[in-house]
């Protein structure tokens, strides 16, 4: 937020003023003592003690704002915006589907249904000089592993060129260079293009998506690829297969805690305390034999019935913080655990997440059971209650055909609560702010 | 699944620099004898400032060099300062991979050494030549006590209980309406099997239940005993009339006249909710009672039948008729068999197509005994159950407003019914087809009527206390030698060894006499068999372990 750099500024002028004050006072009192001295240097030391709490109040700050649920969420987007959605050759996106279907059912598919989604929507205009926000159609995380896992070593390229497509062939790149445009980059670690965190946090941002607005399922604070302001969405999970899984609702919850998934990754962490920072493998070694804990590593046929039957569905982090576990969690009413230090939960301006989830610190997993015995009754409640809400059972899902509440309106929500634009991103024409060759020089390859 | 190293508790390096010096010094300690003080400070000096430059990768080759040298094995010291390019490539999870791979069998010291050396905060390795920002390997934090604690399970599963409470309430049957339940009852051999079977299939409906037991001649203390047990909402044990007769035949009547004084009962009372007449000898399945919610005032459902009267007559099928289709061309393969067909045992309404009621199916009397008995009025052939209709309280009430045109008045039906020829309680009825068919129309049975019974007068133990001891059929079984002198004959009455294997034998005191062997026969009872020498004067409980002491 710039105010908080501002107010980082602020601090920093306060502190060189309050320190010359108090060698001021050091010097003037070794001279000789005087009220006034003495006056100096206590006002120096309450500026000093200012100081301090500024420093530690912006610290604390973060950017997770607890919206009220049900407010903000069931907001209508239709008539707050307008999007233009730039026609790009079919290289940049259908081609890719058209070579890989799989891109409609993993976990990264939120671009297609993006794409899916506004060029029906009633937000969308065609004529661009009305436009609030552009969308650019790429679809970076495309470029699919015979596993079925996307290759992000190619989209740093088809992202700019992209971007070169439609500086090109439209003004209005030029006329903000980005400013006013909106990207959907679901990738593990958003438009740092990289699965590996060294890498992604190495290579940092694109460059030229310096100034635009990232729409990502990746979101950590203090972390290099998380822009500010940037639009959190939950990860793609396909809403048709959920719902058709559901069990009658009197079904009594009988599992205290519940997990899949893996706790060692031995193909790419063989040591192991690489891998989900070692929380999983805590989480394993202190729980594997309590009876309250269902957790394994078996995949199972009846995951989402057994989710259904559960009080606390674990959510912690992997390779990224992120997991579709959320999404999940959420449609079945299973209270989520999030074991992930400093993560930004989707729509988080949104969604009250501290009232529906429990957040454990990883430092804290190995007191897991404790944390969760000594919940009190009320809270649980509380939650649940929260999570019968069927808006934000209906904010999680991209549905199709899509319905009012969903995560489609959910991120044009967000980028109507982004406007009006600051002036300040219009460019003066000719006026060049982004460096082209900024980057990694493989990216720099025309593609 | 999991990782070599993952069990291990790993721990972080302190700082850098300081290990790094204090390994040169070991370093350095190893090449004493080839130093003199002046120098061993400049290379100290030197030492340091590489490792600051270099960063944690210097200090780990150093490290391999000291452990070499100390080991003395000159060839793996060079074979490891050659594979330092490769280590300098700061791929940490392959590095240690590689050392341990490289060093070979004797360097499991190096395994460990290694694998406990972790890499240095992120601050201090920017000063290392890669410059890549670093994700370090964090430690898997176990608790020394992993178990749970009792305490917290405890309070886990209160919260589940307490979860699953709101759960019913809140998803559950709305508007559950309380249910009252009619028993007839009376004193004789098989209430004490019956009644407690109902108590406590009615203590675990999930509602309020309001139980009225109405027993002939009277009420007794045995009935009361029973039922002290029972934990319904509210109990109304009542008496009425005269005590049952023996003859099975007229009993069906007697409790007809029972439930209807329970019936004025509710009445009287003005009790509200639904009525179930629930015998003593229906077993009912929880569900029933969820589906009786739906009635709004009356209701009918299929009583299944069980007994071990003759169903019917056997008929014979040729199995290999019934697979017209598929054994045709197979010719050879014609099974044949007898499949003894039954009737089903099942009474209550029949639908057609539509859903409409359009008859009952029933049986021409009831068998109990294998004997057929028929009832002695033909106006009551066909009879149903009356355990298959389920009303509304209301609609015994005095008549009101709200009831149905449909469903004769009380009054007018106790009045028009005579003392002999109680008919069941479809008469109240004035249009058969409005009724609620509960279950699909036959589709679940969900009670069974039990025809299990004793006679009327049979004598049994009052209470089913026994005051005197049983007549012994099976005496116990006790081993010829215990505790007697020497030269007496052994007790008459020994177990033979066919009835030591059906009779569990009770645990024999182990003091034996030295010398007397087992019998050949009794090799079966492992203990024994391994019993060849005097006892040391244990006295074993635990048949698996001979001679162990007592408990665990």
């Amino acid at each position: 937020m710039e105010l908080a750099k501002v107010g980082s500024l602020v601090d920093c002028c306060i502190g060189i003023v309050v320190v010359e004050e108090i060698m001021g006072g050091f010097w003037k009192l070794r001279s000789n003592n005087s009220w006034r001295k003495n006056v100096s240097f206590l006002m120096s030391v309450g500026l000093l003690l200012l100081f301090l709490c500024q420093l530690s109040l912006a610290t604390v700050h973060h950017q997770r704002i607890s919206g009220s649920a049900g407010d903000v969420l069931e907001d209508n987007p239709i008539g707050r915006l307008k999007v233009f959605v730039y026609e790009l050759p079919g290289r940049y996106n259908k081609k890719w589907l058209k070579r890989d279907p799989r891109c409609l059912t993993h976990m990264f598919a939120a671009e297609e249904f993006v794409h899916d989604f506004l060029l029906k929507s009633p937000v969308r205009t065609l004529d661009p000089e009305e436009a609030d926000w552009f969308y650019t159609p790429v679809y970076t995380t495309c470029d699919l592993t015979p596993n079925g896992l996307p290759l992000p070593f190619k989209s740093p390229r088809v992202m700019r060129s992209a971007i070169s497509y439609i500086s090109m062939y439209w003004p209005f790149w030029n006329r903000t260079e980005g400013g006013d445009h909106f990207f959907v980059v679901p990738h593990d670690f958003g438009a740092c293009f990289h699965y590996q965190e060294e890498n992604a946090i190495e290579r940092g941002i694109l460059p030229v998506l310096k100034r635009a607005t990232l729409v990502q399922t990746f979101g950590q604070n203090h972390h290099v690829c998380l822009k500010e302001g940037s639009i959190v969405i939950p990860p793609y999970a396909p809403p048709e297969k959920m719902q058709s899984r559901f069990i009658p609702p009197s079904t009594p919850r009988s599992i205290f805690v519940y997990f899949r998934g893996l706790f060692y990754d031995i193909g790419n962490d063989p040591e192991g305390g690489y891998y989900a920072r070692g929380a999983r493998a805590a989480v394993w070694e202190n729980f594997k034999d309590n009876p309250l804990f269902d957790i394994s590593t078996q995949h199972t046929s009846t995951y989402y019935e057994d989710m259904q039957r559960a009080i606390f569905c674990l959510c912690p982090l992997g390779w990224a913080p992120w997991s579709p576990r959320l999404v999940e969690g959420v449609i079945f009413g299973c209270i989520p655990v999030i074991i992930a230090d400093d993560i930004v939960l989707p729509f988080a301006d949104a969604i009250p997440w501290e009232k529906i989830g429990v957040f454990v610190p990883e430092k804290e997993v190995h007191n897991l059971d404790k944390i969760l015995s000594l919940i009190s009754l009320e809270q649980v409640l509380e939650k649940q209650k929260l999570l019968a809400n069927p808006a934000i059972k209906q904010a999680m899902l991209f549905s199709q055909p899509t319905l009012p509440g969903d995560a489609f309106h959910q991120i044009l929500n967000g980028l109507a609560r982004k406007l009006p634009h600051d002036p300040h991103i219009y460019l003066k024409p000719g006026q060049r702010v982004l460096n082209w060759s900024e980057g990694h020089k493989k990216d720099l390859k025309p593609w | 699944m999991k990782a070599n190293g993952g069990v291990h508790r790993l721990t972080r390096a302190r700082s850098k620099i300081q290990y790094g010096c204090n390994l040169e010094q070991i370093a350095d300690g190893t090449l004493r004898s080839l130093t003199i003080p002046v120098s061993r400070l400049t290379v100290q000096s030197m030492l340091c400032f590489i490792s600051l430059i270099l960063g944690f990768q210097f200090t780990r080759e150093a490290t391999i060099f000291a452990g070499n040298l100390q080991h003395g094995t000159v060839s793996n010291t060079l074979s490891s300062f050659n594979f330092s390019a490769n280590i300098r490539s700061g791929i940490r999870s392959n590095f240690a991979m590689q050392i341990s791979q490289t060093l070979g069998n004797g360097s499991d010291v190096f395994g460990t050494l290694v694998r406990s050396i972790l890499p240095p905060d992120p601050v201090v390795s920017e000063l290392s030549e890669s410059k890549k920002p670093v994700v370090w390997q964090h430690e898997i934090l176990v608790r020394p006590w992993p178990h749970p604690d009792p305490l917290e399970v405890m309070q886990a599963y209160g919260l589940i209980s307490r979860i699953q409470l709101e759960q019913r309430q809140i998803h559950g049957i709305e508007d559950w309406k309380p249910i009252i339940a009619i028993t007839p009852t009376f004193v004789r051999a098989f209430q004490a099997l019956h009644l407690t079977a109902l108590m406590h299939t009615l203590s675990l409906v999930p509602g309020p239940v309001t139980w009225i037991v109405i027993e002939a001649g009277g009420v007794t203390n045995e009935t009361a005993s029973l039922l002290t047990q029972a934990h319904v909402h509210r109990l109304l044990h009542l008496g009425f009339g005269n005590s049952m007769t023996p003859g099975l035949e007229e009993q069906p009547l007697l409790e007809t006249r029972l439930r209807i004084e329970g019936l004025r009962c509710v009445q009287e009372h003005k009790l509200e909710g639904i009525i179930v007449f629930a015998d003593e000898s229906n077993v009912h399945s929880l569900e029933f009672f969820n589906m009786v919610q739906e009635v709004n005032w009356f209701g009918v459902v299929s009583v299944g039948m069980l007994g071990h009267a003759s169903f019917g007559e056997p008929m014979e099928y040729d199995i290999g008729a019934l697979h017209e289709g598929k054994n045709e061309e197979q010719g050879s393969h014609q099974l044949s068999g007898t499949i003894l067909r039954f009737e089903p045992q099942v009474q209550g309404p029949v639908c057609d197509s539509m859903g409409k009621l359009v008859g009952w199916h029933t049986f021409d009397g009831f068998h109990l005994e294998d004997r057929v008995f028929k009832m002695p009025d033909k106006s009551h052939e066909g009879r149903l159950e009356w355990a298959g209709f389920v009303l509304n309280a209301r609609a015994v009430w005095e008549a009101g407003s709200d009831e149905p045109v449909w469903l004769d008045s009380w009054l007018n039906w106790t009045r028009s019914s005579g003392d002999k020829n109680l008919p069941d309680i479809r008469s109240i009825l004035r249009d058969e087809k409005r009724v609620k068919l509960l279950g699909g129309c036959g589709h679940q049975v969900l009670l069974w009527w039990a025809r299990m019974e004793a006679h009327a007068n049979i004598s049994y133990p009052s209470n089913w206390a026994l005051d005197s001891p049983l007549e012994i059929v099976i005496p116990a079984r006790s081993t010829p030698w215990t505790d007697m002198p020497k030269g007496q004959p052994p007790l008459p009455h020994l177990p033979t060894p066919s009835l030591l294997e059906a009779v569990t034998p009770a645990p024999t005191p182990s003091r034996r006499k030295g010398g007397n062997r087992v019998r050949g026969r009794d090799s079966k009872l492992k203990h024994l068999r391994h019993r060849q020498d005097p006892l040391k004067g244990k006295v074993t409980d635990d048949r698996r372990n001979p001679g162990s002491s007592r408990g665990s």
